[in-house]
């Protein structure tokens, strides 16, 4: 969806694009498309309408006078407010020329105004919604009583105004209509309108633009119904007068907009209704002696007076707050969620397991024997032979346990801070408590990160204080010094660096396991006592074929449904130093990262028909080790494929419940260590799951050639297609 | 109670000799089952004289020795050495492992195609590689271990016909210290040959160079001559890396590592005089990883050991034909197999323990073989309980070497069962039959008729 957005704005320029984002942005969305329904249905009114067209091309005019930041126009940020008060000067003065006139200074007027809420409010992280259209309005109001020059609308004069006497009114409308016409109507009223054609507009293209803030805004507009209908209120002050849309609104900015879509922020968004109501009401009566409307002022406030309370929370598990606006709730919710599965997990260290080969975990976290209190946060390490002993022949010495005299390698990049060589080992059953930890290695990966390795041999350390060591180097061997009977390597993540520090919990980055079941790919946890683990081996030709470089132009061919689309992708770094892979055809751009043990897609922006989408969906996630009985998994955004019948009622319950899933998986097809005459070949397959039933399938086969992609074969519900590689 | 088994009368000369701290017992723990499979019923099964593998033992030597180097060293890999017994059968247990194949002829080669080893996990060695076995070699993309400068040339020369670039090795001799010098294959370290022969390589664009191998022997007893093996691998290795800026990709040490097998005219028993694989990994890992290699430019380790990982899992269960006393009063004992079978014999005193219960009596004997030769002699003076004819015997560790030097002489070759994990016990090769043997020969036609 994203990317139909960006090719709609380069296809409009950024003045037509900012232009319709001015319009879509009242409702908070950022789609061009949606903007255009607005800025039509705004035009049911046409002398409203072209108020509104007036002051934004005014606004924009200033805009570029005053070299303000583009981004400010094209995102409809400055714009908005300025499409309010047009159509709010347009609802109740006549369109004649000496209201054109008046709209220049207007229109400068809501733009400065715009400009210096902006600047106040952004510094404490708010949005400054409609306040400069509501005090711009307020001032050209009392202006123009003041110079009584300007005439005011037909329905206006009818009615002597839209403010102040609308009693007299009111009670021809009372209870008269039904419910939806009501609902229609508020949602008109944002534009200063009562026509059911602009409502049923506006609400389609709600519908059309997010789910939930369709759904938000009726179970805003529901729940003010009701609370007016229990107080006893006069519920038509709901379709008159402007005041429905600020529960509506309201609704959509808590409950979806600023806010993850959950049952929480639902929750809190209707019980801001009664509040809205509230103020609404005692601001009006404020507001009356000066004749002035209240307009959505009950609705800013509101908004944010919780994001103020919001953000001087002291804890994060009520409300979550979007912190990646894509401008869509949907988008906002699935990604998050996405990301939250995808990368919640991850620590920003990735350990690995101290050993090579195959180890035992002889005493796990909080383990009994030693691993207690302030030291329960430890692991030992031991190896077995096939008969789960851990010792040949008697196991009187030390020699005779397999684990000793081993190479104990860097768990992770790191400075090494203290490096003990000195104590003599034990022979097997004795302990030395006086120098309970042994010889041993701190090694700093990061302030209050520190991994100490302990028990090790007697002068076998090969590394010395300050010495910078990288993942994997050796660092000793393992011993029998310090408080321990027989040969084991004691491993612990600590806060400080000196020898007796307290642990605490962290997990390994991926290590196997490997059970009577077979061998299995576990990832940021923490080993259990008695588990059978190894480091993934690496595949040279796998870390090869995934190793992007800045600056390679990579030649591809798309072939699918009769139809060839060949692109160059070009691999870069941005200022965030993420790399890019980005489609030359089409613009579609993905992000990468590549560590030395995964190659993961973090993000895909574009056209969802390119060879470089179909990139995305078969490698998001690859393993790079070439042993088929390790299988690496993901999972994607739910909007990640294209939107089908499905994902649109997904849309509407996704706040509770989310019954498709999109999970991924990939493998090598075959075991291969060490050495490789640069070819492989991985399998993938991507799903759409509703209710655990597969509703959607693409698999596909990666095959590598001399080290490098040559061709991905893909079956999308089974039908094939391929994607090759021509590198230069 | 049951009844006593009856012994032959025995007459034996009261011989305490020198004081030992090791006394004179001479119990006998009879062998009555492999792993869980019973020796009688076995025979029962399949005849005598038959050979046994576990599937067990051979798993757990693969294992030992993987771990033994896996957990000190990064990059290990394992190829299994068909000439010391290339049973389908066997060589699949390697492969399940993780095993690849290490071949030395045209047939060894394709015999580890059958097996379904990718061509690409194949180490072709030996000095004996022919036109058609190195374009096969080629074609399926295996490595190809260079044993002398002729095959160099020939292998360019196919090269230059095929259009291809294969990978290859060199194989490397040199002094590590032990007697005998294996300098018969491969090019020679001290000579400088071997490095003659990697810049003939590197001067000609058809060969590419990935790997240094050496087999410096064949029942090694000292591992301090790995470590030098290592050194000197390690040293091309890292003048290569300086000459061309190109990475060896591996270091292949080959085989030679003992089983625990008794060498004749040793002292003391293998079991207890052959270092274990542990200390081989030792020497060998703790040489390359010392040499100073970046971490992420280590070449990978591959190991072609074959007897250390299959003859204690081969047994020869068989049964006496006869019991004689020779001229010189000492007992002999006629087998029902010999040197046909159990080549090995000629340098292993080979461990035989009766499959069945006797009491505490002994008797020093010869034992023979049955074939009508006079050389046919399985132990020359063993000490064994009082057998007699129709008793079984257990031979150990017979995996190496004797399923693929035995003789079709005078008698056939018998049959060959696996023990398998659940001691359930399968033929992994049938015993010979005289159509089989018919099979091959040729009767020209005047031949064909005699009137006798």
């Amino acid at each position: 969806m994203a990317g139909t957005t960006k090719t709609w704005a380069d296809r409009l320029g950024p003045g037509l694009s900012g232009l319709f984002r001015s319009y879509s942005l009242i409702f908070f969305s950022h789609q061009v498309g949606f903007g255009i329904l607005l800025f039509l249905a705004s035009f049911i009114e046409p002398g409203a309408g072209t108020c509104g067209l007036v002051v934004l091309c005014l606004t924009r005019l200033g805009h570029r006078l005053f070299e303000l930041e583009e981004s400010l126009w094209t995102s409809g940020t400055l714009g908005f407010n300025a499409v309010l008060f047009g159509l709010a000067l347009g609802d109740v003065y006549r369109f004649d020329l000496y209201l054109l006139l008046m709209l220049f200074p207007a229109a400068f007027l809501n733009l400065a105004v715009t400009m210096l809420f902006k600047q106040w409010l952004a510094k404490y992280q708010l949005p400054f919604l409609s306040i400069p259209f509501i005090l711009s309005a307020w001032i050209f109001l009392l202006f123009a009583r003041q110079v009584g020059s300007l005439s005011l609308s037909d329905h206006n004069v009818f009615m002597a105004g839209a403010f102040g006497f609308e009693n007299i009114i009111a009670e021809d409308i009372r209870q008269t209509e039904p419910l939806w016409k009501i609902y229609l109507k508020s949602l008109s009223g944002l534009f200063f309108q009562k026509s059911l054609w602009t409502g049923a507009l506006m609400a389609i293209g709600l519908l059309v633009y997010s789910r939930i803030a369709f759904s938000l805004s009726v179970i805003g507009f529901i729940t003010a119904f009701a609370f007016y209908r229990l107080g006893g209120f006069n519920e038509s002050d709901l379709t008159y007068h402007y005041t429905g849309f600020n529960f509506i609104l309201t609704a959509i900015a808590i409950g979806g907009y600023f806010l993850l879509p959950s049952w929480r922020s639902y929750l809190l968004a209707i019980a801001c209704i009664p509040l809205l109501v509230l103020l609404h009401h005692g601001l009006s009566g404020a507001l009356q002696p000066y004749q002035l409307p209240a307009y959505s002022l009950s609705f800013s406030l509101v908004v944010i007076g919780v994001m103020v309370m919001l953000q001087q929370r002291t804890s994060f598990r009520n409300f979550q707050q979007v912190i990646e606006q894509t401008g869509i709730p949907e988008q906002n919710l699935y990604l998050s969620v996405s990301k939250a599965e995808r990368f919640g997990k991850q620590y920003p260290i990735r350990f690995q397991l101290p050993v090579a080969g195959e180890w035992m975990v002889s005493q796990g976290y909080n383990g009994g024997i030693t691993h207690l209190d302030r030291f329960q946060y430890a692991l030992d390490f031991i190896i077995l032979d096939a008969e789960m002993r851990s010792y040949q022949g008697v196991g009187s010495r030390v020699e005779d346990y397999y684990c000793y005299n081993k190479p104990v390698l860097a768990p992770a990049d790191g400075w090494i801070e203290i490096a003990v060589p000195f104590v003599e080992d034990n022979p097997v059953g004795q302990v030395n408590r006086e120098e309970n930890w042994g010889n041993t290695v701190v090694i700093r990966h990061a302030e209050g990160v520190y991994s100490k390795l302990s028990h090790l041999k007697k002068d076998s350390i090969k590394v010395y204080p300050g010495q910078f060591v990288r993942k994997g180097d050796i660092l000793a061997t393992v011993g029998n010094s310090g408080r321990s009977p027989e040969p084991h390597l004691h491993y612990q993540i600590q806060g400080l660096p000196t020898i007796g520090s307290y642990s605490y919990p962290y997990p390994f980055a991926a290590f196997v396991k490997k059970n009577h079941k077979g061998r299995k790919l576990v990832e940021f946890s923490i080993p259990e006592e008695g588990c059978l683990v190894a480091n993934p081996e690496k595949s040279e030709t796998l870390f090869q074929a995934f190793n992007f470089l800045p600056g390679q132009q990579i030649k591809t061919v798309l072939e699918k449904d009769g139809q060839t689309e060949v692109s160059t992708w070009s691999v870069f770094t941005d200022a965030w130093n993420q790399l890019h892979l980005q489609c030359s055809l089409t613009g579609a751009d993905l992000i990468v990262q590549h560590d030395g043990q995964f190659f993961r897609c973090t993000q895909f922006t574009g056209d969802k028909n390119s060879g470089l989408f179909w990139f995305f969906i078969s490698v998001n996630r690859v393993l790079l080790s070439q042993d088929k009985a390790l299988i690496a998994e993901d999972t994607f955004a739910l909007n990640t494929f294209k939107p089908g019948p499905l994902l649109f009622f997904q849309d509407f319950l996704a706040p509770f419940y989310l019954f498709l899933k999109s999970p991924y998986s990939s493998n090598s097809l075959n075991t291969d260590y060490g050495l490789t005459n640069g070819q492989a070949s991985l399998s993938s397959e991507a799903r759409l799951d509703a209710f655990g039933k597969a509703v959607y399938r693409l698999k596909a086969q990666i095959n590598i050639k001399q080290n490098r992609l040559e061709s991905i074969q893909l079956w999308q519900q089974q039908k094939p297609f391929s994607l090759h590689f021509y590198w230069a | 109670m049951e009844k006593l088994k009856y012994e032959r009368p025995s007459i034996k000369q009261l011989n305490a000799g020198l004081m030992n701290k090791f006394g004179l017992k001479t119990e006998y723990n009879p062998v009555t089952h492999i792993d869980g499979a019973p020796v009688k019923q076995i025979i029962a099964d399949y005849g005598s004289p038959v050979f046994v593998m576990s599937e067990r033992q051979i798993r757990k030597n693969y294992q030992n020795a993987l771990r033994a180097f896996k957990t000190r060293y990064p990059k290990v890999q394992f190829a299994w050495s068909y000439k010391t017994n290339y049973l389908s059968a066997v060589c699949n247990v390697f492969h399940q492992e993780g095993s690849w194949a290490e071949v030395v002829s045209g047939f060894e080669y394709n015999k580890a195609l059958n097996n379904g080893v990718p061509g690409n996990k194949i180490i072709f060695n030996g000095p004996d590689k022919r036109e058609e076995d190195i374009r096969l070699a080629i074609e399926n993309d295996s490595l190809i271990h260079i044993d002398h400068f002729d095959e160099l040339y020939f292998l360019i020369e196919i090269c230059e016909k095929l259009d291809r670039k294969p990978r290859v090795a060199i194989r490397v001799n040199m002094d590590t210290g032990i007697y005998p010098m294996w300098d018969r294959f491969g090019f020679n370290y001290e000579s400088g040959q071997a490095w003659n022969a990697i810049n003939k390589i590197m001067s000609t664009d058809r060969l590419e160079l990935v790997g240094l191998h050496s087999h410096i022997g064949t029942f090694m007893l000292s591992t301090s001559a790995y470590a030098v093996a290592a050194a000197k691998l390690c040293d091309l290795a890292y003048h290569f890396k300086l000459k061309y800026n190109q990475n060896i990709q591996y270091l292949d040490l080959g085989g030679g590592f003992p089983s625990t097998n008794t060498l004749k005219g040793s002292f003391l028993p293998g079991a207890d005089t052959v270092p274990s694989i542990d200390e081989f990994a030792e020497a060998i890992t703790t040489t390359i990883l010392n040499y100073g290699f970046r971490q992420d430019e280590l070449p990978l380790l591959m190991l072609e050991t074959g007897r250390a990982m299959v003859d204690d899992a081969g047994y020869l269960l068989g049964t006496v034909l006869a019991t004689k006393r020779l001229s010189d009063g000492r007992r002999a004992t006629i087998m029902d197999f010999g040197v046909n079978l159990m080549f090995t014999s000629f340098w292993y005193d080979h461990k035989i323990s009766p499959a069945q219960e006797f009491s505490h009596h002994t008797e020093d004997m010869v034992v023979y073989g049955p074939l009508c030769m006079n050389i046919d002699v399985v132990r020359e003076s063993v000490s064994l309980p009082l057998l007699q004819r129709g008793d079984n015997v257990v031979v150990h560790k017979v995996g190496a070497y004797n399923m693929t030097q035995w003789m079709q002489f005078i008698s056939m070759r018998p049959n060959v069962v696996m023990v398998d994990m659940n001691d359930k016990v399968h033929l992994i090769r049938r015993a010979e039959k005289l159509e089989d043997l018919q099979m091959m020969e040729v009767m020209p036609e005047y031949l064909e008729k005699h009137e006798l």
